[in-house]
């Protein structure tokens, strides 16, 4: 059986055995906690799978080389529009873009491009938008999202500022 | 409501995608098949933990938390986000719950930022690849973001 299927099924019965041993002292406790839980559970699986198949989308439709061009430093505005665009438009967390933007910064990126690509691909993505809005509320994720877009392009500038020669680039194969 | 506009625009996606090419979008649903998988362990056990806190404190008792110590609650959750980087997917889910235990917007606009950019637990990964220098810089920058979204969320919300 898939090992993450199986994990699953594992932390489902640990769950479980720890409500039924609270069941014996708290029996209406274990109740509600489980009446949570499936509640819980529902809110997560009418929302998720959209998103991570839109996500999956994404990432076949947007290929990793075009990722890897256009942010060298001439770029100016186009560059960080491109950098916004590579970072909202691919999948996975903070740290599966760190290869990502080694190969940028080793193709001559420069940092405030390198940095809006990190912010953007942690913070702005169009599915999670709208996993912000269901979970939290639409007001809620445009403002953070208009609040968010100039951060990201300040603190890359900013960074530029206060770090202007890049780092050597090490391998891209150094963090995978 | 809004599920159901999310999922019937992802089958719409899938299908433009399936008429142009069956191979990428074969490979799509694989991702997020697979990707599904790797999240529920985790899901699985967060759901069950704010559902246990939920049952076993009172609703009220925890909104105290947040709103009598409205900075502490506003902090607490900016560090907590600090140190973690999770997935999206499950960061939106626990802020929601948050939300309804009576967590502010303001303290989970920063917990959000934070929880997405900045990872203390995982700068290691981020060292490697940039340097310390880079790092720390980036990170430091970040968590300033996050906290002056929050505090600016505080005055718009």
């Amino acid at each position: 059986m898939n090992p993450k299927v199986q994990n699953s099924l594992l932390i489902v019965a640990i769950i479980l055995l720890l409500h039924l041993a609270l069941w014996v002292p708290f029996p209406a406790l274990a109740v509600r906690s489980l009446g949570q839980w499936f509640t819980g559970i529902g809110e997560v699986l009418v929302i998720v799978p959209s998103v991570l198949i839109l996500i999956g989308l994404f990432d076949a439709w947007v290929p990793k080389e075009v990722v890897e061009q256009g942010l060298g430093p001439t770029s100016g505005l186009r560059g960080v529009l491109f950098a916004l665009l590579l970072g909202t438009g691919a999948a996975g967390p903070l740290y599966a873009a760190f290869p990502i933007g080694l190969s940028l910064r080793a193709k001559g990126a420069r940092t405030a491009n390198l940095v809006i690509f990190l912010g953007a691909w942690a913070t702005i993505k169009i599915p999670m938008l709208m996993m912000e809005s269901a979970f939290l509320s639409t007001r809620f994720a445009l403002l953070r999202l208009a609040m968010t877009l100039p951060g990201i392009i300040a603190c890359g500038f900013l960074m530029e500022y206060l770090e202007p020669k890049p780092a050597t680039a090490l391998s891209p194969l150094a963090c995978e | 409501m809004f599920p159901m506009v999310l999922l019937v625009i992802a089958l719409g996606g899938v299908g433009l995608s399936g008429i142009r090419d069956r191979t990428r979008t074969r490979t799509a649903l694989m991702y997020a098949a697979k990707s599904g998988l790797g999240l529920l362990p985790p899901l699985l056990a967060m759901t069950a933990g704010v559902g246990l806190t939920m049952a076993a404190v009172p609703a009220s008792v925890i909104a105290q938390l947040f709103h009598a110590h409205g900075a502490v609650g506003f902090f607490l959750l900016a560090g907590l986000g600090a140190l973690l980087t999770i997935p999206a997917p499950m960061a939106y889910p626990l802020a929601g719950s948050l939300y309804h235990m009576g967590a502010s917007l303001s303290a989970l606009a920063s917990f959000i930022t934070t929880l997405t950019m900045v990872g203390i637990l995982t700068s290691p990964m981020e060292i490697k690849a940039f340097g310390r220098r880079f790092t720390l810089i980036r990170q430091a920058l970040s968590l300033l973001l996050a906290l002056l979204i929050g505090a600016l969320m505080g005055v718009l919300v």
